[in-house]
């Protein structure tokens, strides 16, 4: 298990070099390569914020055309997907202010990405509630029960993200999640 | 003691030290309302493990290519220059300027032809380089401490502006 967290943590560092050189010297494929690695995490952390397709899509948007603008500043010792999660965490904080009261467009948007068949539908329908459960929690919360989940359950790697201490991540995590506990069962009826 | 919902989180996340583990286990078997909870629990982290993450359209991924493709401009390295200015070189001058003066010192008598040595004038220029480059090295020494903290932060302030 360790080895195999060392070769991917490798990987990654080895991955993350070429695509920052890349961009530093405005290479295309790098920015390919850039969108094909980054844009997911940088959008889920982005949509857990603001719980809102469109806006998620557009400061994600914002954020890539930020880093990219700001490359020639980073400092190459440093971990990348660190970078780039505090300038999506805060640009997507700076949506969130300015934020219109919407309908749920997610619920919306998650129905029209089934493409009909049961298991999409259900799939969709299972967003939609996780979703509005994680509407009961705070952004902050949010992005760590999502970080989480999407670094399958590794902490250190949230540690290195967030720049948050352990303890700290595992206080935030337990609340969070004893607070979707408590609000899932109005939820779970409808799954 | 642990609470029933710390423990319950910690064996679904797997954890449970082999005592917590243990217990967790025995409660499952006797206790019908942990039973339930795990039933829960579980059955919510399931769906968080599953739903968390969301794919980005592959529409919304070409448009995103295109447009940062756009603007991209040759971006110039900050430390592309780096080398120049590196402290190594200051640090080689420092540590041969401290050499050259403990030799010239060994190599006199007495304190009062270290001072006639110094006090000549090629010597007071070479004592002097060596002053002013052990300066900057403790002020690059500095830069290096400070850098981390404070050009992070200050960078990615910029970037928010």
């Amino acid at each position: 298990m360790r080895n195999q967290y060392r070769h991917t943590y490798m990987q990654e560092v080895i991955l993350q070099e070429g695509i920052v050189k890349g961009l530093m010297i405005g290479d295309r494929k790098a920015v390919a390569a850039f969108v094909d690695q980054y844009s997911g995490f940088i959008y889920n952390v982005c949509h857990k914020v603001l719980l809102n397709r469109p806006e998620a899509e557009e400061a994600t948007q914002d954020t890539m055309l930020k880093v990219l603008k700001a490359i020639g500043g980073f400092d190459v010792g440093s971990s990348f997907k660190a970078w780039c999660y505090t300038i999506a965490y805060r640009t997507a904080i700076d949506y969130q202010r300015r934020q219109r009261p919407t309908t749920d467009v997610e619920a919306v948007s998650a129905l029209a990405w089934t493409g009909g068949s049961d298991d999409g539908i259900l799939q969709a329908e299972n967003r939609t509630a996780v979703t509005s459960l994680l509407r009961h929690l705070d952004e902050e919360s949010r992005v760590i029960i999502s970080l989480f989940y999407l670094e399958e359950k590794n902490i250190r790697e949230i540690e290195e993200i967030t720049g948050l201490t352990e303890s700290n991540i595992k206080i935030k995590l337990f609340r969070a999640r004893k607070e979707l506990a408590r609000h899932a069962p109005k939820y779970f009826e409808k799954v | 003691m642990i609470s029933h919902e710390e423990l319950m989180w910690k064996y679904l996340d797997g954890e449970c030290t082999a005592e917590e583990k243990n217990h967790a286990d025995m409660l499952m078997k006797s206790d019908s309302g942990f039973r339930m909870m795990y039933d829960q629990y579980s059955k919510l982290d399931s769906l968080l493990a599953k739903t968390t993450y969301q794919e980005p359209t592959a529409e919304f991924k070409i448009k995103l290519t295109e447009t940062l493709a756009a603007s991209l401009t040759k971006v110039r390295p900050v430390n592309q220059l780096k080398w120049i200015v590196s402290p190594a070189w200051l640090i080689i001058l420092t540590v041969a300027g401290a050499i050259g003066l403990i030799v010239a010192g060994l190599s006199t008598s007495s304190s009062a032809s270290v001072f006639q040595y110094f006090n000549m004038p090629d010597q007071r220029i070479f004592s002097m380089v060596t002053l002013v480059c052990a300066g900057f090295v403790l002020l690059s020494l500095l830069d290096l401490f400070l850098k981390k903290s404070f050009i992070k932060n200050r960078g990615v302030t910029a970037i928010m502006a």
